[in-house]
C-alpha cells in the first residue's frame, strides 16, 4: 500500500498549499485489491470522519471521489450502512474523481517527519522525495507514529519493514504506548 | 607476473538493504481517493 497526500476537486489547476484555492485536501491510496477491498478502504474513511456533519470550507471537506462505477457502488453501499447505524443521514459527499495533485515533500508522511529516530533509519535507505513518498515502509511508519496500527499489526510486519534491531525495538516500543485510534485491518 | 588478488566484493550499501515491503511488487494495484480535510 502506497499512500500521497494531496489536493483534489476545485477548478484551481495545480494547487499548493500556499495556494490552494478551491481544491480540497485529500489522500490517495494504492493498494494491493488481494490484499484489502475498496470496502476496507471505505469503513477506514467514514471511521476517520463525523459525516453527518457539513463540510466547511473548499480546503476541509469530505467526500469520496469514485473513479469508476464500481466504487461509486460501494461508496454509496458504504454512506448507505453507515447512515443505518447512525440513523442520520450521511452528508459526506460522493464525486466522480478529478485530478490528484500530490502535496509538497514536507507535507508527505508529517507524523514520521518529527520522528528523528526513525527518519535516522529511514534516511539509511537513501531514497529521493518521490521513492519517499512511494514507500510502503515509510507508510507504514507513518501509521504508527501517528497511533495508528496495532501491536499485532507490528508484530507480522515488523521484519518486512527494513529496520535495524535497534530501530525495530524502539518502534516496538512506540506502538505499544498507543491504544490505536484506528487500526487499519491486514494490509 | 603474479596475478593481483580479485576485488573484494562490494560492501553492501544502505541503499541495497531497502525494506523487503517495498521490493514486494503487487501484480494488481488499484487506487482511492479520499478528501478528507
Amino acid at each position: 500500500m502506497r499512500t500521497c497526500v494531496g489536493y483534489t476537486g476545485g477548478t484551481k489547476p495545480a494547487p499548493t498549499y500556499r495556494s490552494l484555492g478551491d481544491p480540497t485536501e485529500s489522500i490517495q491510496v494504492e493498494y494491493d485489491p488481494t490484499k484489502i477491498t475498496y470496502a476496507r478502504l471505505l469503513e477506514v474513511f467514514f471511521a476517520a470522519h463525523d459525516p453527518t456533519w457539513p463540510s466547511g470550507a473548499p480546503q476541509y471537506m469530505n467526500f469520496v471521489c469514485v473513479a469508476d462505477p464500481a466504487q461509486e457502488q460501494a461508496a454509496r453501499a458504504a454512506a448507505a450502512a453507515v447512515a443505518k447505524r447512525l440513523g442520520k443521514p450521511v452528508l459526506t459527499e460522493l464525486r466522480a474523481a478529478t485530478t490528484f495533485w500530490p502535496a509538497e515533500d514536507y507535507h508527505q508522511k508529517y507524523a514520521l517527519r518529527a520522528d528523528r529516530t526513525l527518519m535516522a533509519e529511514v534516511a539509511r535507505w537513501e531514497l529521493t522525495a518521490a521513492e519517499f513518498r512511494a514507500s510502503s515502509a515509510v507508510a507504514r511508519l507513518n501509521a504508527y507514529v501517528a497511533g495508528d496500527g496495532t501491536v499485532a499489526q507490528l508484530e507480522r510486519e515488523l521484519a518486512s519493514l527494513g529496520l535495524s534491531a535497534d530501530g525495530a525495538k524502539y518502534l516496538d516500543r512506540l506502538v505499544r504506548t498507543f491504544t490505536g485510534r484506528i487500526a487499519c485491518g491486514n494490509d | 607476473m603474479p596475478v593481483p588478488p580479485a576485488p573484494a566484493p562490494a560492501p553492501v550499501t544502505a541503499k541495497s538493504a531497502r525494506p523487503p515491503i517495498d521490493r514486494d511488487v503487487p501484480a494488481t494495484v488499484a487506487t482511492a481517493t479520499f478528501a478528507l480535510g
